[in-house]
């Protein structure tokens, strides 16, 4: 036999006084349970534990209790059973044969059964069609099909009472009565008839059958408890697997198992049993039971065991891991270390050293270690000290008294101390040498938390402010945040079977060190906290870690977590640092309240597989049903929520992280608050999501989702674009329709009035057509009259030798003329150029030629001065010029007089030249500035020039009608100079030819320009 | 009448200690029902006693009722004839409407619906050796469980011992206790029965039952069957000093009628049976009022007081 093991059973044996520890929790009036009859337990499927009691059904979420359904204030009965249907229904049956109904939306309904049916219900059960079966006491059971049909069975006379009845198989149920158990089976014949009286248990009155996988419980008053199962399920042939007939003497109520094969059996009246391996173990008020009368057992999902009492309310039972045990004394020390010497036990505490037979006076031990039979203990402030069972000496206090020592370790006869003041001290304890390891020789600094050599024999140094060294073979390493470590100190540091060396940190969380790579453990990962203050390793493959307020166990197989919370598994306890301590197979837990022990046995990792659920879901503080998606008009809304994964054991540890996708893109951080809070939420549809972990770092897979539909703006609403399309197109359209039938309407309008129009334009067309005609005819008429005042060009050809006329009257009637008569010694003729054109011009033509006629006939005058004097004068007196009536009308004239004896020619210009050539030369002769007529009073005076034409002479006249003419390349006038070059250059030709040139040069001058006046040239040749 | 009793029981709680059917104040030796075949001369003229317990209406925790040897056999009880005991009894408990309120349930006799209410438990017993001289418990009950009476402003439950096959005679007592497995008295508790059957204690013993006088009663009339003639029926009370009751003889009842005082009521009246021989003797009693009506007796009596001696003075003549 092992050493440890022995000590393993001193710790069992020896330690006999273990410290009480309340195994049951009590729920009642101070915990806000105000029920105080709890007839039967359940759970949901969220996790809540419902509970039918005599005020009414009563739910526990793990922080409040709260009624489901509650009796009338006047009602003197109470609910002793309940049923948690396959669709979440919940049927509620009380003493007096009512039953009512919940479904899961929390409508209540009660169900309509015969008045006759009052005596209590026994229990509920749905079958495998989904039929409710409700057992009463003395009125039989009926049946309720899903359609709302019910059967009722009478008891036959077997039965006068029904304690239980549970269903077995199809249509087959067991019924509990006061002599026996019976097996019935419901028929075709809708009879429910009784197949056997089971043999197997006593005559005896029934309280109880619990069904427990393929097992049925059966509990008598008065003849123990019986655990039978079919052989086969179609012919309802049972076999008894367990018997307790030593129960006998308790009246069973309920039986339940739980893990690592430990029974639990209430009793009516004397409490609660406990069977393992055979050792009945009875719990009493004594034991801490609220009451001995009992009721109901109920295993809910964490494997807690639920009591319910008939008159003390509910417990619970707490499984506590870790088993208290003390020595006299240490209840209430902080005890900081632990060994075994000389098969006695010695402990580490804050007013001594304690073995198991008392205190042995020495102030302030902190660590022990033993060597060759010595006991070494180390103390804060006053070194260390060897004990030799019967008293105290210092060790080597020159070395050790100043040094704050935090840790002592003996391995192969060397003594390792780690102080905070001096670092580590190395001590051969064979030759008391000594080697000292601090900042003179490379260590960070002089403050040693704890030391561990590992199986290398590398010495850790667990320091503080976050830094770790290791001293390989003299040479100091140290370990940092460059290294990946993160954390304020180190605390402890221990090494697996495996050669993995596990450091625990303040801040950081849990290391391994592994092939020179450190990997971090820490909240997110499971661990209960990162701030530890102790480490150790089992042989189990666990690695054990402690921080104020709780204990996490890593276990090297399932790489998970387990968390221990203190305030949970240890009331009030508080862990020492470095009070984790593995000794054999067990850890010894040492706190400040005693030691306490890993009870395997008892070790339930209860994780929550309760579904992560919603309990209230306001919207702008209002509150709204969360079972299905939530719509919402547009508009401002804030949204809060709280949701709860139910755990009974492991609340604090739960975590909750949450999103809300469509305004997030992922969860953000863990929290153990379970709401949630937006205060602002977008329009469109959003989904929040929650996921949850069980206190050992297993999140959620599935999340749990509230999807909720906040209305968008009616503008960015499809339907309301697509309306705004068609109604910008139906705008658009109606306006372009609109413009079509307006502009139609205006064309019409405009075909109208320009038909009018047209008609009107046409008549008036028509009329001036008319008129036109009329006065064309009158203005032809006029150019006849005209052109028969113009002298007969005979008198040319008989006083010239040729002569060309070129007369283009720009209308049909010209103000231009020409003009020539004969006197017997003279020939005179004339080129003129009256104002205007056209009918005024020829007008004024007809007045001049009349002047001229009358100056020549009449005043026989020849003198082309005087002649233009008196047809000046003549034409003034015609035209009132000499008036006051301002009239500037007149004549430009050039006018020449031949004596045909002199073969001389006499010119006067009135405004106008006169050109002639001879000897092919072209000379020009001006004629006066004064014009013919107009309103100058001054007696106007014109030159006589004279031109002998004895030789070849060709003489021209013309108006400005030929040079003023717009044309050319570039629009401008003739001009006087390109008429004198053409009448030089072409003065050789014939006057005919010369008329057919100077024509043509005026029409290509001219173009397609209009006719700016009227055109006179006349060539004459002498 | 109902406010009284309610002014009474609710004043004297801590003294009404009446869980013990007898009561240690009855000094009854035990309750007797014989089973159907047994002869009536034996002193059980139905094989029925029907007891009512009381729970008032403030105690809200469970009880127990407890049968002292509810067997038919052993030490206690009576075999008679063969002296083999062949007997069984049932003794079953009822609680909720018309436990109590049924008129059937406060007669006399065993007829019509007597057993009514709902039954919350039965047992039946017969010489099981191990019930023999222990207690036996039925319960945990809910005291809602029981007939809200308001007069009394507590529930009443119904405990019925039938006898059924045999003729022996079945000896037992019960007890309202707050514990499954010991006689714990519940505070305020009583009991009551219309007709009380039970066994005579020996010689020199003075049986007391406890009729209680309400407003409406001017005049009792008691009943007893099977006295044997070998002892006295007196009645005591305020007003009564040791009246004399008749007393009947074997397999017989006798009845006389007395008068009730205004100093009575709201009293109960000790009525006193003294027996005079040593031999075991089985009595039925019960008493009615001037209607026919049979009255309650208390396990513990309510507002019982001492005779209260009234003297008349006469003047002595003057010679």
């Amino acid at each position: 036999v092992k050493p440890i093991n022995c000590f393993i059973l001193f710790l069992f044996v020896a330690f006999e006084h273990f410290g009480q520890v309340n195994q049951f929790i009590p729920y009642s009036h101070d915990q806000g349970l105000q029920s105080r009859f709890i007839y039967d337990i359940c759970q949901d499927d969220k996790g809540n534990i419902l509970l039918a009691t005599e005020n009414g059904l009563i739910n526990y979420n793990g922080y409040q209790f709260n009624e489901i359904l509650v009796k009338e204030q006047k009602e003197r009965s109470f609910f002793n059973s309940f049923l948690l249907d396959s669709q979440n229904n919940i049927w509620i049956g009380n003493n007096r044969g009512q039953v009512w109904k919940r479904d899961s939306k929390g409508t209540i309904k009660k169900i309509e059964i015969p008045e006759s049916f009052n005596s209590a219900i026994i229990n509920f059960y749905e079958d495998y069609d989904g039929e409710i079966w409700i057992s009463s006491k003395t009125n039989g059971i009926i049946k309720l099909s899903p359609t709302g049909a019910q059967n009722h069975y009478p008891f036959n006379s077997e039965i006068r009472i029904l304690n239980s009845f549970q269903g077995i198989s199809r249509k087959s149920f067991l019924i509990g009565s006061n002599e026996g158990l019976y097996l019935y089976r419901e028929n075709l014949n809708k009879s429910l008839d009784l197949v056997k009286k089971i043999a197997l248990i006593p005559q005896t009155k029934i309280t109880f059958i619990g069904k427990e996988n393929d097992y049925f419980w059966v509990g008598t008053i008065d003849e123990g408890l019986y655990k039978i199962a079919l052989k086969k399920q179609d012919e309802l042939e049972f076999e008894l697997f367990t018997s307790y007939p030593e129960l006998n003497k308790y009246s069973i109520k309920s039986a339940i198992s739980s893990k690592n094969e430990v029974l639990w059996v209430s009793s009516t009246g004397d409490g609660l049993l406990r069977i393992k391996d055979n050792e009945l173990v009875h719990f009493q008020e004594s034991d801490g039971l609220s009451s001995e009368s009992l009721s109901q057992l109920f295993k809910d999902k964490e494997e807690n065991i639920w009591i319910g009492t008939l008159g003390k309310g509910l417990m619970r039972k707490y499984n506590s891991p870790f088993k208290p045990y003390s020595i006299n004394g240490i209840e209430e020390q902080e005890i900081a270390d632990i060994i075994d010497y000389n098969q006695e036990k010695f402990l580490a505490g804050s007013e001594g050293l304690y073995k198991s037979n008392g205190l042995t006076e020495l102030v302030g031990a902190n660590s022990l270690a033993q060597w060759q039979g010595k006991l070494f203990v180390s103390t804060r402030k006053n070194g260390i000290y060897l004990f030799n069972g019967k008293g105290f000496s210092l060790f080597e206090n020159s070395v050790f008294q100043q040094n704050k020592i935090n840790q002592i370790l003996i391995k192969e006869n060397q003594l390792y101390v780690a102080t905070s003041t001096q670092g580590l001290i190395v001590m051969n304890l064979l030759d008391r040498s000594y080697e000292q390891f601090n900042t003179t020789n490379g260590l960070t600094h002089n403050e040693v938390n704890s030391c561990y050599v590992d199986s290398k024999e590398r010495i850790w140094l667990a320091m503080s402010g976050g830094v770790l060294n290791a001293i390989e073979k003299g040479e100091i390493k140290i370990f940092g945040n460059e290294q990946g470590l993160h954390a304020f100190d180190f605390s402890e540091i221990d090494e697996d079977e495996n050669g993995v060396i596990w450091i625990s940190s303040n801040g950081g969380g849990l290391y391994s060190y592994s092939n020179n790579i450190f990997k971090n453990y820490s909240r997110s990962e499971g661990l209960h906290t990162n701030y530890l203050t102790s480490l150790c390793t089992d042989k189990k493959g666990n690695i054990w870690c402690a921080g104020r307020d709780g204990i996490s166990r890593y276990s090297l197989d399932s790489e998970k977590f387990y968390s221990y919370n203190s305030k949970t598994n240890i009331y009030n306890f508080s862990i020492s640092q470095k009070g984790l301590k593995s000794m054999g197979d067990s850890l010894v837990i040492l706190g400040n309240k005693g030691v306490f022990l890993h009870d395997r046995d008892n070790d339930i990792q209860n994780t929550s597989s309760n579904k992560l659920s919603f309990t209230q879901v306001l919207i702008n503080d209002s509150l709204f049903q969360f079972d299905k998606k939530i719509e919402l008009a547009n508009g401002k809304y804030s949204l809060a929520a709280k949701f709860q994964k139910i755990s009974f054991t492991n609340q604090q540890e739960i975590q909750y992280r949450f999103y809300l996708d469509g305004q997030e893109d992922s969860y953000g951080p863990a929290f153990n608050d379970p709401s949630c809070y937006y205060p602002g939420l977008l329009s469109g549809d959003q989904k929040l999501k929650i996921i949850s972990s069980d206190g050992n770092g297993n999140w959620d897979e599935e999340p749990l989702v509230l999807e909720l539909s906040i209305d968008i703006p009616i503008y960015q609403k499809p339907y309301f674009i697509l309306l705004c399309i068609l109604g910008l197109i139906g705008i658009f359209t109606s306006y372009i329709l609109y413009k079509e039938k307006r502009n139609k309407n205006i064309q019409n309008y405009l075909n109208t009035e320009l038909d009018n129009r047209t008609a009107e334009v046409r008549s008036q067309k028509e009329e001036l057509a008319e008129k036109n005609k009329e006065i064309e005819d009158s203005i032809i008429y006029a150019e006849r009259i005209q052109k028969s005042m113009l002298p007969n060009s005979k008198l040319l050809t008989e006083n010239t030798k040729d002569h060309f006329i070129l007369f283009k009257p720009r209308d049909i009637v010209s103000g231009d003329f020409y003009w020539f008569t004969e006197t017997k010694e003279h020939f005179i003729f004339a080129g003129a150029d009256c104002t205007g054109h056209g009918v005024p011009g020829s007008m004024m033509s007809m007045i001049c030629i009349s002047e001229l006629n009358k100056t020549i006939q009449i005043h026989k005058e020849v003198n082309p001065a005087e002649i233009l004097k008196r047809v000046d004068h003549g034409v003034k007196i015609a035209l009132h010029q000499n008036t006051d009536m301002q009239a500037n009308d007149g004549m430009d004239i050039g006018l020449c007089v031949l004596e045909k004896k002199a073969k001389r020619i006499l010119f006067s210009g009135a405004g106008r030249p006169c050109y002639f050539i001879q000897n092919d030369e072209l000379h020009v002769i001006k004629g006066s500035r004064n014009h013919i007529g107009g309103a100058q009073e001054e007696e106007k005076s014109f030159e006589v020039h004279e031109i002998d034409v004895s030789n070849k002479t060709k003489i021209y006249l013309s108006s400005d009608g030929f040079v003023d003419q717009f044309g050319g390349p570039k629009g401008k006038k003739y001009m006087r100079k390109q008429f004198r070059e053409m009448l030089s250059s072409e003065h050789t030709k014939s006057m005919s030819d010369q008329r057919d040139a100077l024509n043509q040069s005026f029409q290509n001058w001219k173009g397609n320009l209009e006719q700016v006046d009227d055109v006179l040239v006349m060539g004459l040749e002498f | 009448v109902k406010n009284f009793i309610v002014h009474i029981l609710c004043m004297f709680p801590i003294l009404i200690l009446g869980q013990a059917i007898p009561s240690d104040s009855e000094n009854i030796e035990n309750l007797i029902t014989f089973s159907k075949d047994a002869p009536s001369q034996w002193g059980d003229d139905d094989n029925v006693q029907t007891f009512f317990a009381f729970i008032p209406f403030d105690y809200n925790e469970p009880f127990y009722i407890r049968i002292f040897d509810p067997n038919v056999g052993g030490f206690l009880d009576a075999a008679y004839g063969d002296k083999v005991f062949d007997s069984s009894t049932q003794f079953s408990i009822y609680g909720g409407e018309g436990a109590h309120s049924d008129p059937d349930a406060q007669g006399i006799d065993p007829v019509g619906n007597y057993k009514s209410g709902t039954l919350l438990d039965y047992k039946v017993f017969s010489d099981e050796k191990k019930y023999d001289m222990q207690w036996v418990t039925f319960g945990p009950f809910n005291p809602i469980e029981g007939e809200y009476d308001k007069s009394l402003n507590g529930y009443i439950f119904k405990i019925i011992a039938e006898g059924l096959e045999g003729n022996d005679g079945n000896l037992y007592s019960y007890y309202l206790s707050r514990h499954d497995n010991l006689n714990k008295p519940i505070d305020g508790a009583n009991a009551f029965t219309y007709e009380y059957t039970f066994r005579l204690k020996s010689k020199g013993n003075i049986a007391h039952v406890y009729p209680f006088i309400d407003e409406n009663v001017i005049a009792i009339k008691q009943f007893n069957f099977d006295l044997d003639a070998d002892g006295d029926i007196k009645l005591y009370s305020v007003s009564k000093n040791g009246e004399d009751a008749k007393v009947s003889g074997d397999n017989s009842w006798d009845s006389s009628s007395h008068t009730v005082t205004e100093e009575e009521k709201f009293k109960c009246v000790d009525l006193q049976i003294l027996r005079k021989v040593n031999t075991k003797n089985d009595v039925s009693l019960y008493v009615l009022n001037q209607y026919d009506e049979a009255i309650r007796f208390f396990s513990s009596p309510l507002g019982s007081h001492k005779y209260v001696y009234q003297f008349s003075v006469t003047p002595k003549e003057k010679e």
